[in-house]
């Protein structure tokens, strides 16, 4: 079963191995330093990152999408939502190529998985995280009438060698409830 | 790497040790309280007969690949079980998480932050560890205190993050989750000045 959710400007679609070398092209140190991804992202990486998600059963609770502009079916990021049913909750996240910042690409993508979390999963919280340093992603959890909860001080390890980076990362979290979802769509 | 580290933690009051077969009894009839089980995640309600059995299997079985240490809290003076506590590390973020739950009857003691702060030290002492932190249900202020109590700083709260159903009960709520965290280097300077 395939889902796709079509926005104004993007298309949410399964992801193929066609996408690994857009993938690998999207995963510059910019990308990779806002997001738990590896860096740098081989094409063999991203194939086998592909391939993993592609043998996903039909009925996986771990949805990853190719974001893909409907004006020139480029591959421009990627986004997913990880679900609990049991908790009905769940958590996602996105990232974009550089080259498509400063659209509102994430904004749209973002909202379109979160609509479809509330309207396909019977969820009742969803959230996001985020690196503190980050404030674009912030800025769209903001947007999505997300309430910001709390930092969780260093939170994750990263180590890149060859950017000779070693960080603990504080990370925030932002939430949305049903009620507050319901609200944004009856103003 | 931890192959010598020992796993009996003696306190001012307390010793923590490996939870055994002997303990079964108490641990059912303990962790058997309304009050323990609405104010944890995993401990299940009814606490029925043969679960204290395999809760202790699970923990003999465990190897040290498995990064879960869980402790019976025993007091000193009598022997009594009190409760129980443990540590559950992810070495690839360098970060723990403690958990502890005590007996009602051995409530306003103590007992929990004396336990919960041998079990911060033990963790920064024997492993290597950037951070540990711990979760409460907002409904639980106690817990809350208790982790203040052994250095750790408030970080904030999950709205209705987990769905806690306990049919037996006709219970069914949704638990705002709060957090608390201790970074080692809060935990160093905490030593230095004791």
């Amino acid at each position: 079963m395939m889902t796709i959710i079509e926005t104004e400007r993007l298309r949410l679609r399964p992801v193929t191995l066609e996408d690994a070398p857009a993938m690998q092209a999207c995963a510059t140190w910019d990308v990779a330093r806002t997001v738990t991804m590896r860096y740098p992202l081989t094409r063999k990486m991203a194939e086998a990152f592909i391939a993993s998600i592609i043998v996903r059963p039909a009925d996986t609770t771990d949805h990853f999408f190719a974001i893909e502009r409907q004006s020139d079916r480029r591959f421009i990021g990627g986004c997913g939502m990880e679900r609990d049913p049991s908790n009905r909750c769940a958590e996602f996240g996105y990232w974009l190529g550089v080259e498509y910042w400063g659209n509102g690409y994430a904004t749209e993508a973002a909202q379109a998985l979160v609509d479809w979390g509330f309207n396909h999963h019977n969820l009742n919280r969803i959230a996001a995280v985020y690196y503190t340093h980050n404030h674009a992603s912030r800025r769209v959890m903001d947007k999505l009438g997300m309430t910001f909860e709390y930092v969780q001080r260093q939170a994750i390890y990263r180590d890149v060698p060859v950017q000779n980076y070693r960080a603990f990362i504080d990370i925030g979290m932002c939430s949305i409830l049903r009620e507050e979802w319901e609200a944004r769509q009856n103003p | 790497m931890s192959t010598k580290i020992s796993h009996r933690i003696q306190t001012e009051r307390l010793l923590l040790r490996l939870p055994q077969m002997r303990d079964a009894p108490d641990i059912q009839r303990y962790a058997g309280a309304w009050e323990v089980a609405v104010n944890t995640l995993n401990i299940p309600h009814p606490y029925e007969d043969g679960m204290a059995q395999q809760f202790i299997e699970r923990v003999e079985a465990r190897d040290e690949n498995s990064n879960q240490y869980t402790f019976a809290i025993i007091r000193q003076s009598d022997q009594q079980f009190l409760g129980m506590v443990g540590l559950g590390i992810t070495p690839r973020h360098e970060h723990a998480e403690i958990g502890y739950w005590i007996g009602v009857p051995f409530w306003g003691n103590g007992y929990a932050t004396e336990a919960a702060r041998a079990l911060v030290d033990w963790g920064f002492n024997n492993f290597t560890l950037n951070r540990i932190h711990a979760s409460y249900f907002t409904h639980n202020p106690a817990s809350r205190r208790v982790m203040e109590k052994s250095g750790m700083t408030f970080e904030g709260i999950r709205r209705q993050y987990y769905l806690r159903e306990i049919p037996s009960r006709d219970y069914r709520e949704y638990v705002d989750v709060g957090s608390c965290s201790i970074l080692h280097s809060e935990w160093q300077s905490g030593r230095e000045t004791s």
